[in-house]
């Protein structure tokens, strides 16, 4: 009798997970298997042949792969470039936001607007705003500066989208740093107070230390985001100009979907993933580290 | 326990009753997507249809944004249309795949032009060629006028007089426009300049590059040596400009609706202009679009027929009449319906030697390097002759490796 009152349990319990399970499995477990077997594989979808076992081919062909390289360092600029400064924004706002300020609601509203736009809404804008006769060049002319066609520009062109990156971006950090700021306990403070600390001091050693696991969430994800540009390039540029703004993920776009080398653009992916996997798996033992004075 | 009975029968009776539906159907049906509303599509469908009563045809129309991507993955999973629109960039991956398949054009071979870009190299026909675009010169009549030009530049150095002309007129204003950026944009404004100057990409057997010979360099270099007096910009950037009269000059296509977009601008149309030299003459860029019969199909020969109904009678032309089609008798009546249409004049004119890259499959690549050798140059990283001489290296690299694939 028990048994079977624990087998119908697992069974609801089985049940009511299903419509996440199957569409999981099908959408989510089985393409990322099968685009494994793939990295293996030489595949045009177009040719309606099965896809053909080349064994370690793809991986090494991505090594002497000079737009690969191109790529990467186009992503790691991007990487590098936006999540510091995203960060530091979105904690200097939300300190900012947790005080008692007037139109307190308004602000924490206005600063999450854009994280809840369509980034293809807001990279159209942005075309427009960067554009030689846009409100960028415009602004600059009031200062005597001379604009230019920023996304035209070699130089220019993948910081713009940077800039457009991080404007969209933090105000989503800053949420998650509100909460975090939230539940750091208010007589920490009190006793800091009675202690003497300055405002300062007490930012630097009681909020940054006990915001450590929001630093940890937010630095992860907004890793793995960073690395995975691609809407933004997609609007904004195609990867251009002479491929100053092709991300790893373009690149594997542009490989699978538009030359048809199915196989080349998975094993590009499962390089892509490893890549983030190390950066994650780093930046957890790197702020982890001397976690627990601070338990 | 017997409530997930029921459920799990309730889903099954769900499913199984569309299954039973398709069982009972005895028509023989026929799929057919294009980029174009049905309403333009159905009098050809009408035609079909009334040629076969026990055909039943689904149309679908692809959007511009994800279009592609669909008919890819139809393919990929086996459940590709019987006929589909297909672009000229398009039609070489598709033919070396084996994705559409070959048509008997022995008796109406002279009753369309076009055949070249859906020739594939084992000189079969994959397609009927539907209708074609083309790229004029649109010039600003206004700002022409103030720059004291009434007619229309003829050889490269009027329009650089041209373009330095209007250039000429105020901080606010752009003689010509050099349009870059994009997977196409970049290469297809500039090689009717090269083409015009008697240069080509490939050579004639497809195994050597030839955008380092002295005619591809004088080209790029002629088009750099706009860029003083022009503004340079991605294509919407520069169709805004012209819009608003801040540029007096835009190579382009029945894409710049003018009629819709600035329906106020006063503006007179022309051929590109030739190079300077005697003997040379103004070579266009021909986008085409074809109908074509994809190798999934199961009743090729009615949907053979189908797509040879839709590629005539004007379905597109109809509407956008400066994409010709390519059925010659229907270009005949668009004529004859339009005879004072200047624009369209000039568009048949750019179109009788206008030309596409020679259908590579490994046109892809090739247009990646070709963009950036063009980019590089107009964006002042590099000379021309150089960026090309690298772009030959690439191009040559890419050929052999394709060559090499083919066992050649």
């Amino acid at each position: 009798m028990m048994k079977s009152a624990g087998l119908r349990q697992r069974l609801s319990i089985l049940f009511f997970l299903s419509p996440w399970l199957v569409s999981f499995a099908i959408f989510t477990l089985y393409p990322i298997t099968y685009s494994f077997y793939l990295s293996f594989t030489k595949y045009n979808p177009i040719s309606g042949q099965a896809p053909r076992f080349i064994g370690l081919q793809n991986y090494l062909a991505i090594f002497s792969d000079d737009r690969f390289w191109l790529a990467l360092k186009n992503t790691l600029f991007f990487v590098v470039g936006t999540i510091p400064v995203t960060t530091t924004i979105a904690v200097v706002l939300a300190v900012f936001l947790n005080e008692k300020i007037k139109f307190r609601s308004f602000f924490r509203a206005a600063y999450f607007m854009p994280a809840v736009t369509s980034i293809v809404v807001i990279a159209t804008i942005f075309i427009y705003i960067y554009s030689p006769f846009g409100v960028l060049n415009s602004l600059l002319s009031l200062f005597g500066i001379q604009g230019r066609n920023w996304l035209l520009d070699f130089h220019f062109a993948l910081p713009a989208i940077m800039a457009m990156d991080i404007w969209e971006s933090f105000g989503y950090y800053t949420i998650l740093f509100l909460a975090g700021l939230q539940s750091i306990p208010e007589e920490l403070y009190e006793a800091a107070n009675i202690d003497g600390a300055t405002g300062i001091q007490q930012f630097f050693r009681i909020t940054i230390p006990l915001l450590r696991p929001t630093f940890i969430f937010v630095l992860v994800i907004n890793t793995i985001r960073s690395f995975q540009v691609f809407s933004e390039i997609f609007v904004m540029t195609q990867g251009g100009p002479i491929g100053a703004t092709t991300t790893l993920v373009y690149y594997l776009y542009n490989m699978g979907f538009q030359k048809f080398r199915m196989g080349y653009a998975s094993a590009l992916a499962y390089v892509l993933f490893a890549i983030i996997l190390i950066f994650s798996l780093l930046q957890m033992k790197v702020l982890r580290y001397g976690e627990r004075i601070y338990d | 326990m017997k409530k997930l009975l029921a459920l799990t029968v309730v889903v099954a009776l769900f499913v199984s009753i569309p299954l039973v539906g398709v069982m009972g159907a005895s028509k023989t049906k026929l799929s057919v997507w294009t980029f174009w509303k049905q309403s333009w599509i159905q009098p050809a469908l009408d035609k079909f249809m009334a040629a076969h009563p026990d055909v039943e045809i689904e149309y679908q129309q692809l959007s511009w944004s994800n279009g592609f991507d669909k008919i890819v993955t139809a393919i990929a999973a086996g459940k590709a249309p019987d006929v589909m629109e297909l672009g000229s960039t398009w039609m070489a991956q598709f033919i070396e795949n084996k994705t559409i398949v070959p048509i008997d054009i022995s008796a109406i071979k002279d009753d369309y032009s076009g055949w070249e870009g859906a020739t594939g190299p084992d000189k079969n026909v994959y397609g009927f060629p539907w209708f074609g675009a083309t790229n004029v010169l649109y010039i600003n009549a206004d700002l022409a006028k103030q720059a004291g030009i009434d007619k229309c530049p003829a050889t490269w150095s009027e329009l650089k007089a041209a373009s330095e002309a209007i250039d000429a007129l105020g901080p606010g204003v752009r003689g010509y426009s050099i349009k870059i950026g994009g997977r196409y944009t970049t290469w297809q404004k500039f090689m009717p300049f090269a083409w015009s100057n008697g240069a080509r990409v490939l050579n004639d057997d497809w195994t050597e590059s030839l955008v380092a010979s002295d005619r591809f360099v004088e080209a790029l270099e002629y088009y750099d040596s706009l860029k003083k007096s022009s503004l340079v910009g991605t294509q919407e950037e520069i169709r805004q400009a012209f819009y608003l009269g801040r540029v007096g000059i835009i190579f382009d296509g029945p894409g710049l609706n003018l009629k819709e977009n600035a329906p106020e601008l006063d503006y007179f149309v022309c051929l590109l202009p030739k190079p300077d030299r005697p003997g040379t003459k103004s070579v266009g860029f021909a986008g085409a679009d074809y109908i074509v019969v994809t190798s999934q199909s199961k009743q090729k020969a009615l949907a053979t027929e189908l797509a040879e109904d839709i590629s005539q009678g004007n379905l597109i032309s109809n509407h956008i009449r400066t994409l010709l089609p390519f059925y010659k008798p229907d270009l005949k009546a668009l004529m004859a319906k339009y005879p004072n249409d200047p624009e369209l004049k000039v568009y048949v004119e750019q179109m009788k030697n206008a030309t596409s890259p020679a259908p590579h499959p490994r046109w892809v690549d090739l247009q990646e390097v070709l963009t950036e050798a063009i980019e590089s140059t107009i964006l002042g990283r590099g000379t021309a002759k150089d960026n090309l001489a690298k772009a030959k290296k690439e191009m040559d690299s890419i050929i052999a490796e394709y060559l090499k694939e083919q066992g050649k």
